[in-house]
């Protein structure tokens, strides 16, 4: 009887246990689920308050026109260039390659969502299934290779002009990047890191040039704010003469401060993307765009 | 009268001296010559030796510059010196090659080093 | 015989030096061919503040006569009042990381993208600001 009674004891104890631990567990990943959402949005309210702080008297939502934002003097000049901007062609060449039917008959159509109701606001985006984060331009070459076209050069060119397309249709959609689980916050966390990361022999982070030190004159170069770069992609600028990706950029930067570029849409620099956008979450689909 | 006598002496020594000095200083300067040209020829195995050592230096460069490309923190800069110390090296300018592949060890390490350093402290460095 | 003697003499120490300075001269115009007036270890260090291959100090600091300076560091200004020991001066160059970890200013000497040599002309050059 005792004998009996003992294991009963034993059995329930079992099964307490057990269920004990099972809800620990659960609302542990419940609690790491809300506890990352939380961290990105901390992240995401930081970042604009740092900018709102240090440069007080312009509205934050004004940061997408990039370092116009801040520069009136040249803000003027830089809206005529716009009247006629030099990146007009690009647009309407990439809406005809956009619009181009694979061998297979399918086109891009078939890969992403309606242009009517914008595309880039969604992008990049963290496939859960693939585990990786997915750039508009990388999304370009996915659906060429499903449909067996060769896929296109990053950086300029169709590429580009295709980007630019999808922009120009998004125009005015707010940026809405999402944070599916934990794998994703792992890619944005290597995004952040790579961002406040020093690199190349003048040992410079991101961070320093385009938010420490943001609206400071290098040389004759007033340094713009990383809050909006991403909203107003593609870019022409008269530097380069052509347009070019929010990869194109960082390549060049990379090279300014003596680093060796890392590969465009690889890992690295999707994941800075997938960081940097959502760090400018909320705001304007204002590409593509020109500079200096 | 005795004076003149000792100022011709010492105007002869003078000369004399210059002359020698000047003939000294010929054959010193054909005597390097010469002994640099026999040193060449002397110490082609020598050269070979250093060939070995500088050529292992570029082994060790690439070596190093592989493995800051690997955690993506490879300097612009540290291929160039690579490449420019690989010519050296062809053009038989072995101290140069070794020069620049020492110079291209130490950038790799340098990246290395802030690859480690941001892995370790960049959260100290955010806004937030 | 006395001017036999000269007449030797001279021709041999013409000799002598003909061959000294064309050896020199052909040294001279191998290695710089440009460099007639040696500049002073201080124009040179200016040379290497402005150069932005090399310092380009003037990309973030303001300097009296520079062109298109930048305004992200401080201003080089009275550098003997703000910097009294020269090693403080150079070890700021050299690697500023030393006394800000977080620092913007490049590492030049620590990365290789100058060398002592020049960072003591740059140090040499400051101390004239």
């Amino acid at each position: 009887m005792n004998l009996i009674k003992t294991n009963k004891f034993h059995w329930l104890a079992g099964i307490a246990t057990l269920l004990l631990s099972v809800s620990v567990h659960s609302q542990n990943n419940e609690n790491k689920q809300s506890s990352f959402q939380e961290n990105v949005k901390e992240d995401i309210q930081e970042f604009r308050d740092f900018y709102s702080k240090k440069f007080s008297n312009i509205d934050i939502n004004e940061f997408k026109d990039g370092v116009y934002a801040i520069d009136a003097k040249s803000r003027e000049q830089w809206l005529e260039i716009e009247e006629f901007a030099p990146y007009e062609i690009s647009v309407e060449e990439g809406e005809e390659a956009f619009g181009e039917t694979f061998a297979n008959g399918k086109s891009y159509i078939d890969c992403f969502p309606k242009v009517e109701d914008g595309i880039r606001q969604n992008y990049p985006y963290f496939n859960t299934e693939t585990n990786q984060v997915i750039t508009v331009e990388l999304a370009i070459n996915q659906c060429r290779k499903t449909n067996n076209e060769k896929p296109l050069a990053f950086g300029n060119g169709t590429l580009a002009d295709i980007s630019a397309y999808i922009s120009f249709a998004s125009r005015g959609q707010l940026l809405d990047i999402k944070l599916p689980n934990e794998k994703a916050y792992d890619a944005y966390m290597a995004g952040k890191k790579f961002f406040y990361s020093k690199r190349g022999q003048l040992n410079f982070a991101c961070a320093d040039c385009h938010l420490q030190i943001a609206g400071s004159m290098l040389r004759a170069d007033l340094l713009s704010p990383a809050l909006g770069h991403p909203t107003a992609m593609p870019v022409y600028r008269s530097n380069w003469g052509e347009l070019g990706t929010l990869h194109t950029r960082y390549a060049e930067c990379n090279k300014n401060v003596r680093a060796q570029p890392l590969e465009l849409q690889g890992e690295d620099y999707r994941n800075l993307e997938y960081f940097q956008t959502m760090m400018s979450q909320g705001m304007e689909v204002n590409g593509p765009s020109s500079r200096k | 009268m005795i004076k003149n006598k000792l100022n011709e002496i010492v105007s002869h020594k003078t000369k004399l001296l210059v002359l020698i000095l000047a003939i000294l200083s010929l054959s010193a300067c054909e005597k390097t010559e010469s002994e640099t040209s026999a040193n060449d020829s002397a110490s082609t195995e020598k050269v070979e030796q250093i060939t070995s050592e500088s050529s292992n230096l570029i082994a060790e460069a690439n070596k190093q510059s592989a493995k800051a490309k690997e955690v993506g923190f490879e300097w612009s800069t540290t291929q160039k010196l690579i490449d420019q110390a690989q010519q050296a090296e062809e053009a038989g300018d072995t101290k140069l090659a070794s020069e620049l592949a020492n110079k291209a060890i130490k950038e790799s390490k340098n990246s290395l080093a802030q690859a480690k350093y941001a892995d370790e402290h960049w959260q100290d460095h955010t806004i937030n | 015989m006395k001017n036999k003697f000269n007449l030797i003499s001279a021709v041999i120490s013409f000799i002598a030096l003909a061959t000294f300075s064309s050896i020199s001269i052909a040294e001279d115009s191998a290695t710089k061919e440009t460099k007639q007036i040696e500049k002073t270890d201080i124009e040179k260090g200016q040379d290497l503040a402005f150069t932005r291959k090399k310092g380009n100090c003037l990309a973030c600091h303001f300097v009296q006569g520079g062109t298109l300076t930048g305004n992200t560091g401080p201003a080089l200004i009275a550098m003997k009042a703000r910097f009294p020991e020269r090693e403080v001066l150079y070890s700021q160059v050299f690697d500023a990381r030393l006394k800000n970890a977080n620092t913007i200013m490049p590492p030049f000497g620590a990365h290789g993208a100058l060398s002592k040599a020049e960072i003591d002309l740059i140090v040499t050059w400051l101390y004239t600001l």
